[in-house]
């Protein structure tokens, strides 16, 4: 019989592959299939990672940072062997791979296999409403290591390891997404935490010296990741993008994952639960947090509260810190029900059988994935193509479309796409004050020499277009309008 | 410094009046003097509305039942705030605008007056308790609106207050029946959240049946307490519409939609300045809970946990959940304190925060009192002595369409039919056009979501737009100068910009 972690990592993946969620992964935005198109573009050109964008016509040929390029090379090859479907599989293997490795670390670190999968699918739950076939699921993979190698180093490990763990991580996560900012910041948050345990233990001798040692031990490997962070295509200019994009408070409040999540919405619930979980363990386990652990529940929910796109990682960062409490605190009922749990478990040997299932699972089922014509402007895209020649000149598409268009237009470039970090603030509001039909909406038609737009049925620009004699009707069904503008 | 039992060891300040005392002046001074004044009245339209309705009830002698504000919605209204919009209706036509800033301050001030001073009764010493009002207010100020709302935050630090000392056995189960039960009625009249009273009832109740199960508290505590609950659900009957109230009010939590509409009722928007003050309290909570690691009863995780998930329901809920936590953030501190008298940093607080001192309560009063009095003064000197007003208060031009609504009313017959109105400014209007109509303002739970559904299709604009317009016979509109609706009235032949400015256009349909 497998092990309660596998059976958990092929849950999770046959959930993932399953409908409705192999299409919600896909289709939940745009970015999947942008991502997907970029990667391929470097398959295709064997320009890896691209320097200049090709995709847009409004910042076409400017040059770009590619944070992602490793990932997007990854999708695009299951994308070639398998379509939107090779996506999902990549994806929901990480996310499966996440959470089985969660499991594995609550359960060493606890001892208690009931809590350990109490906590493991709690965190779960909380972080499913951003489980999509996009580069920062490659993120969540990336903070489970991390966190596990520096709670290893917490609790006793070597320093070598530590900065060979972080140090290896650090350079695949840097290429991988540009989500790595997250590990600096737990990192950041160990090393204050182990400075406030040094000022703390001023008057133990034994103490301070060990919290002294370990604060050198952090200082040498945040340096030694610092440096290995910059073992990516754009060097420093990554960072300072990076955070150049994070201090733009209009795009931070414009991107709705960025927004702070909205708790009357079905798929915050498990975030909801997740916090409720946190408030619980505190008030009721009270558990003796050392000031490392204490920050991070404390840093990491800020970043969860403020952007709905930190709530994976809150759950992942901090399901640890909740395991431990929560395993020390347990009634001899849970312990009992563990015993039982980690009988089966030990004497379990189940690879072979979950790894057939899962290669049954993805390869020999049929798993038909497109996106949804009722979201999506399919049959739009359909007459473009079999009508190329009345489709000439520039267009102005949704934003939320753009990534979608990338992938099925190729022969057409958009105005602009997911890639908001990369158009940045003056286009995002130029395209903002036509799509809201702000005093100035011709102006941004006009700069960018628009001669048709593919936007939403009920979109206001529609309204507008109507009323202008030089733009004419072209197609319309429930989902999708384009207007032409006469040559 | 405290202003518990004298001492005769400690310096004499006979005059001296106590911190509370202070912090009711400098709040309500800093309220009524500067230009929070504009904040308090123009932060939404809601004051105008309300001063609207109330005007109303006063010259009718009678309370609205029948909604005659809006032209596209002839009904049953259901006067939910009608004690609150007389009183600031009644104060308005004294002072004008002044009269809501007078009512609001006071309310506000009050309100932490009241925290401070059960803070210190608690046992918490002045400094801790002093920063610790002054977290609440920062958390609170997200809210501070001429409104009937603020009733609500007084009479909810009210029941907190007494519910946590009969829990703690200071107040009698008699003083508790006496004192909630008549505020009970009050607050059905003055606010329609008053359901929030019952909600800290309930979650006293259980919390008690639970304590009581593992006999930490004794089982006639709870069972007082469903009494009272029930005592003080039939107490909130006594209101103009009785239990249709109840169902005006739940139905509209029903619906989804209009909730998320109210940008109220929506969850809390962190990255906005007015959510510091709640994480900064949140910091503080969480920090208390690791270092302080109270033993907590489950009311106490039931009145945290439980207004901790309403306030990410609803960033209204915001300063019910300061005022409400507070208390108790305040008694873990102050315990962790005494338990910790020798270490470093309590002799460090203690050194910095001075002796204490003997505070005269008699010159807190009269301090309030005269800052009280020389205020309304200054507001009613025209009245008084005729002359300009000293303190002038108005519904700033800048937020809202003060300069086009002079022009509409004195070119009247530049508009026909009826109007197309601005979300936002509905209840200004309501006020300051009552020549017209509006489409729309924010009493969102009278309408219901048909209404709702064809202001956003005109709103947005979407297609059917023109349905709607013809079906209300909307002759012109009133929208801010970026609103998309005005560059489609614009390229439309039968329409025509009548008035313009960096506020608000007005566009008529051609006649």
């Amino acid at each position: 019989m497998p092990t309660l972690t596998q059976w958990l990592w092929l849950v999770i993946l046959l959930i993932l592959l399953a409908q409705p969620w192999r299409t919600l992964m896909v289709s939940s935005d745009g970015d999947a299939c942008m991502h997907w198109r970029v990667g391929e573009y470097m398959l295709e050109t064997v320009q890896i990672p691209i320097r200049t964008d090709v995709f847009s016509h409004t910042r076409y040929g400017q040059p770009i940072i590619s944070k992602e390029w490793l990932s997007e090379l990854i999708f695009a090859m299951a994308g070639r062997v398998a379509g939107l479907y090779g996506l999902c599989v990549v994806a929901a293997l990480l996310i499966a791979t996440t959470f089985a490795l969660l499991h594995r670390q609550f359960i060493r670190e606890t001892n208690n296999h009931a809590v350990a999968i109490f906590v493991a699918l709690m965190a779960a739950w909380a972080a499913c409403t951003h489980w999509l076939a996009r580069p920062h699921a490659f993120s969540f993979l990336m903070a489970a290591l991390w966190i596990d190698a520096v709670r290893r180093f917490d609790r006793g490990g070597t320093a070598r390891r530590l900065a060979v763990s972080l140090g290896v991580l650090t350079l695949l996560w840097v290429n991988l997404h540009g989500g790595y900012l997250a590990g600096v910041i737990t990192l950041g948050v160990y090393w204050c935490g182990t400075a406030m345990e040094l000022a703390l233990a001023r008057t133990d001798p034994a103490r301070w010296d060990a919290a002294r040692r370990k604060l050198t031990a952090l200082t040498g490997v945040a340096m030694l990741c610092a440096a290995v962070s910059l073992l990516n295509p754009s060097g420093y200019h990554l960072h300072v993008h990076n955070l150049h994009f994070l201090r733009s408070e209009y795009l931070t409040n414009w991107l709705a994952e960025y927004a702070s999540s909205n708790f009357h919405d079905v798929d915050s619930r498990g975030f909801l639960a997740w916090l409720a979980l946190t408030f619980l363990t505190l008030a009721l386990v009270r558990p003796r947090l050392s000031p490392s652990s204490g920050l991070l529940v404390i840093v990491w929910t800020y970043f969860a509260l403020y952007a709905g796109r930190n709530v994976p990682l809150v759950a992942i960062f901090t399901a640890p810190i909740f395991a431990t409490a929560l395993a020390e605190a347990a009634p001899p009922w849970v312990r009992r029900l563990s015993d039982r749990i980690r009988e089966t478990h030990e004497t379990s040997r189940g690879s072979l059988l979950i790894g057939v299932a899962a290669v049954v699972a993805i390869a020999v089922v049929h798993h038909p994935t497109e996106m949804p014509a009722k979201k999506w402007p399919v049959d739009a895209v359909n007459y473009i193509k079999l009508h190329p020649e009345q489709f000439q000149g520039n267009m102005f598409n949704q934003y939320i479309w753009g990534g979608y268009l990338l992938h099925a237009l190729p022969e057409h470039r958009v105005f602009v796409d997911g890639r908001t970090d990369f158009y940045g603030e003056p286009l995002i509001r130029q395209y903002d004050d036509t799509s809201l039909l702000h005093t100035n909406w011709p102006q941004a038609l006009q700069q960018y020499n628009v001669s048709w737009t593919l936007l939403p049925t009920d979109h206001r620009l529609n309204l507008a277009l109507a009323l202008l004699p030089d733009w004419h009707f072209v197609y319309s069904n429930e989902v999708a309008t384009i207007f032409r503008k006469q040559p | 410094m405290n202003a518990a039992s004298p001492n005769t060891d400690k310096p004499t300040g006979r005059w001296l009046p106590s911190f509370s005392a202070m912090i009711w002046v400098v709040l309500f001074l800093g309220l009524t003097l500067t230009s929070a004044r504009t904040v308090l009245i123009s932060a939404d339209s809601d004051p105008a509305l309300h001063r609207q309705l109330g005007n109303w009830m006063i010259q009718n002698h009678t309370i609205v039942h029948e909604d005659n504000l809006l032209h596209t919605y002839h009904g049953p209204t259901i006067a939910k705030e009608w004690a609150s919009e007389i009183f600031f209706a009644a104060a308005s036509r004294c002072l004008g605008w002044n009269g809501f800033v007078l009512i609001a301050a006071s309310l506000i001030a009050t309100c932490f007056w009241l925290l401070h001073r059960q803070l210190l009764a608690e046992g918490c010493d002045a400094a801790l308790a002093t920063g610790l009002v002054l977290v609440a207010m920062l958390t609170c100020s997200m809210h501070w609106l001429a409104r009937p709302l603020l009733f609500t935050h007084l009479l909810a630090l009210v029941f907190a207050w007494l519910l946590r000392w009969f829990q703690q056995g200071r107040v009698s189960a008699r003083r508790l029946f006496l004192v909630l039960t008549p505020l009970m009625v009050l607050w059905a009249n003055l606010h329609g959240a008053f359901m929030t009273g019952l909600v800290l009832i309930a979650m006293h109740a259980v919390g008690s049946a639970i304590d009581a199960s593992r006999h930490s508290v004794p089982p006639a505590k709870y069972k007082l307490l469903v009494v009272l609950l029930l005592v003080c659900s039939a107490a909130s009957l006594a209101n103009p519409m009785g239990w249709e109230l109840y169902a005006h009010i739940l139905n509209f939590f029903r619906s989804h939609e209009l909730t998320t509409m109210t940008t109220e009722f929506a969850s809390p928007n962190f990255h906005t300045t007015g959510m510091r003050g709640l994480l900064f309290l949140l910091l503080l909570l969480a920090a208390a809970l690791m270092i302080v690691r109270p033993k907590l009863h489950a009311t106490d995780v039931l009145v945290i946990g439980g207004w901790g998930c309403l306030v990410l329901l609803s960033a209204r809920n915001v300063p019910i959940f300061a005022l409400v936590t507070t208390p108790y953030l305040a008694q873990w501190l102050t315990e962790f304190m005494r338990s910790h008298e020798n270490s470093r940093w309590c002799r460090l607080y203690r050194e910095s925060t001075g002796s204490e001192l003997v505070v005269s309560h008699t010159a807190g009063g009269v301090l309030m009192i005269a800052a009280f009095v020389s205020v309304l003064l200054l507001m009613a000197k025209p009245r008084i002595a005729g002359g300009p007003p000293i303190l002038i208060t108005h519904l700033p031009s800048s937020r809202y369409p003060v300069v086009a609504v002079d022009y509409l009313q004195s070119h009247p017959r530049v508009v026909h039919g009826e109007m197309f109105n601005y979300f936002l400014w509905g209840g200004y209007l309501d006020f300051a056009l009552p020549e017209w109509k509006p489409f729309i303002d924010s009493r969102t739970d009278m309408y219901g979501l048909e209404l709702v559904h064809e202001f956003e299709t005109a709103n947005d604009p979407k297609p059917g737009w023109e349905a709607v317009f013809a079906k209300y016979n909307v002759g012109w509109t009133l929208l801010p100068v970026q609103h998309p609706l005005n560059q489609i009235l614009q390229l439309r032949p039968d329409w025509q910009p009548v008035f313009s400015n960096e506020q608000a256009v007005v566009f008529a349909r051609a006649s």
